[in-house]
């Protein structure tokens, strides 16, 4: 993946059916087709050649039929979908739990694949869990620190898989993302749109040391310091 | 808060002024303690985004100043826009729970915050916010039962909260997890370190109860200590939003005149929010008309709620926008001690049921 990230020139050139698979076929198996981290302002770069590739193997695959191209196409067009809806822009969350094994990409039959069209993005703190019901309780808000701008909504934990389920709890945090899910053919036609939104549970985080005692020392300061 | 002039009519002098603020999910007092100076008691922001204190302040315009601030205890609803009142008006004194004295808590304050980047309890955030506000300037204190606040004037303003029984137990008064990682912290159990507030010129008294609640280390062990000046309250910030939890009959029964000036704030972040109408209707029965600050949510008042449709894999009857207009009661007492009542804006008036 990053070969061909960074050096789109010479995969454009070199993309024929041999020569642009081999380079290629690092994309499906990379485990994410998030752009790497380090690519920094050559994301852009990065989702041009997502959606490039897309359009050519999509040729490819009409042409010569071939199973494994199909496969591929349609991963590649479910990453150039993403790259549409911004869905990974932000949605450190999303990363953090393993989005991308748990849902979006399955495709539901070998001619149709499903994408997501990010509507909004909320963050979210557990308040209280009602297991019985089956529901949780959550502050909301549109900006992490708009604490101001919060409001409480009641969900369904059907929302959540069963692992999500077992580490819901007072406090959780959370990314909700409401948006579409699409399904499309291999040529990129919408078959089918519904309403669709995702809870994410944030991995807890811990301060490093040296935030910690970081940390320490501005509490003892406030303290002392009176 | 709309701004008819006589709202801009500023209290004389000498005149004593408790005005309590709700929004929803704010509350707010401020107490004239005379000379232009004041007492703010909690706070909360405006749908415009500034303290309400300040806003309310503004319409006099001229030199009055904030001098004493009290924090009654950190749940959210009570301390949004407090730094930027103490950034501004640079009080001599702020007062907070004596519980929180204690290394530890500011450890975990400042651990919390910087571990959740930004998305602790708004609760905490304030008070690490107030803390960084107030450093080095050595107005801090402590607040329990039998201090008072330096007012500068003849109004007597006297804590009558939390207790001993309270204090002696320490951290664990505050029901907070030492460890960082992921709690909710400014949980209610905070509510029975509230600072509750006595203020009183001559025989005009009023009781400010904060959200403490009932019970041995709450209502209880306030009450048993007595009635602070003697004299009956008769202005009372009905506690914690008039919630069954915090109801104490003996309030009334002990230490209120017969007809006194009830007012509450409402809390709309419940599926039922408070004061419910069992609340309103015990409380009138007791005491009479209760002023009501803050407005009931919109869903509750049959209007639609501008929202994200996607937000409908969720409970609708729980999706509830936190803050609302604001209400103001504002009452001045005169010379004999009585008061004159206006009520402002998001105010409901409750009257007692007439049917038996």
């Amino acid at each position: 993946m990053n070969q061909a990230a960074t050096d789109f020139p010479a995969l454009e050139r070199t993309l024929g059916r041999e020569q642009g698979l081999g380079v290629l076929h690092g994309l499906p198996s990379s485990d994410s087709a998030l752009p790497p981290e380090h690519l920094g302002e050559e994301r852009d770069a990065w989702f041009l050649l997502v959606e490039d590739v897309s359009s050519r193997l999509g040729m490819l695959a009409g042409h010569f039929g071939d199973r494994g191209l199909v496969a591929l196409q349609r991963r590649v067009a479910i990453a150039a979908g993403q790259r549409r809806s911004m869905l990974w822009f932000g949605t450190r969350a999303a990363r953090q739990c393993g989005y991308l094994a748990s849902g979006w990409r399955k495709p539901t039959n070998r001619r149709t694949s499903e994408e997501f069209v990010r509507e909004r993005e909320y963050v979210g703190r557990v308040r209280d869990v009602d297991r019985e019901k089956g529901t949780f309780t959550a502050i909301l808000g549109r900006q992490p620190d708009d604490s101001e701008g919060e409001f409480v909504v009641t969900f369904s934990q059907r929302l959540l898989d069963s692992k999500q389920i077992d580490r819901l709890g007072p406090g959780v945090i959370f990314t909700l993302v409401t948006g579409y899910r699409r399904t499309v053919d291999v040529s990129g036609r919408v078959v089918k749109t519904a309403l669709d939104s995702r809870v994410f549970l944030h991995e807890p985080r811990t301060l490093t040391p040296a935030q910690r005692e970081d940390a320490r020392r501005l509490a003892d300061r406030l303290f002392d310091n009176e | 808060v709309s701004t008819p002039p006589a709202i801009q009519r500023p209290p004389e002098a000498e005149q004593l002024e408790i005005t309590l603020f709700g929004g929803g999910l704010g509350e707010s007092v401020l107490c004239h303690l005379g000379d232009r100076r004041w007492l703010m008691v909690d706070s909360f922001r405006s749908p415009a985004g500034q303290p309400v204190a300040d806003e309310y302040l503004d319409n006099f315009g001229g030199d009055h100043r904030i001098v004493a601030v009290v924090a009654t205890h950190w749940d959210d609803d009570h301390t949004h826009g407090m730094a930027d009142v103490l950034m501004r008006h640079e009080p001599d004194e702020v007062w907070m729970s004596i519980v929180l004295n204690e290394r530890e808590v500011f450890r975990f304050a400042v651990e919390h915050v910087k571990s959740m980047e930004g998305r602790a309890p708004s609760g905490l955030r304030d008070f690490v916010d107030v803390l960084r506000a107030i450093e080095g300037r050595r107005i801090r204190r402590w607040g329990m039962v039998g201090r008072s606040v330096e007012t500068g004037t003849d109004v007597v303003v006297r804590l009558l909260s939390p207790s001993d029984e309270l204090v002696d137990r320490g951290l664990a008064a505050l029901g907070m997890h030492l460890e960082p990682g992921f709690g909710e912290v400014t949980s209610p159990p905070s509510n029975r370190t509230s600072i509750v507030l006595w203020v009183s010129r001559g025989t005009a008294c009023a009781l400010l109860g904060a959200d403490l609640e009932a019970g041995d280390l709450g209502w209880t062990a306030v009450l048993d200590r007595g009635s602070p000046d003697g004299a009956p309250a008769s202005v009372i910030k009905v506690p914690h939003h008039g919630s069954s939890d915090a109801d104490e009959p003996r309030i009334w029964s002990e230490w209120a005149t017969p007809t006194p000036v009830n007012c509450v704030t409402r809390y709309t972040r419940l599926a039922q929010p408070l004061p419910r109408e069992d609340d309103i209707n015990r409380l009138t029965a007791r005491a009479g008309p209760l002023h009501i600050a803050g407005r009931l949510p919109d869903r509750l008042r049959g209007e639609s709620v501008d929202f994200d449709v996607h937000l409908q894999v969720a409970s609708t009857e729980g999706v509830r926008p936190a803050r609302g207009p604001v209400g103001m009661i504002r009452a001045r007492s005169n010379e004999n001690g009585a008061w004159s009542v206006e009520p402002y804006g998001a105010v409901e008036v409750a009257q007692p049921s007439t049917t038996c």
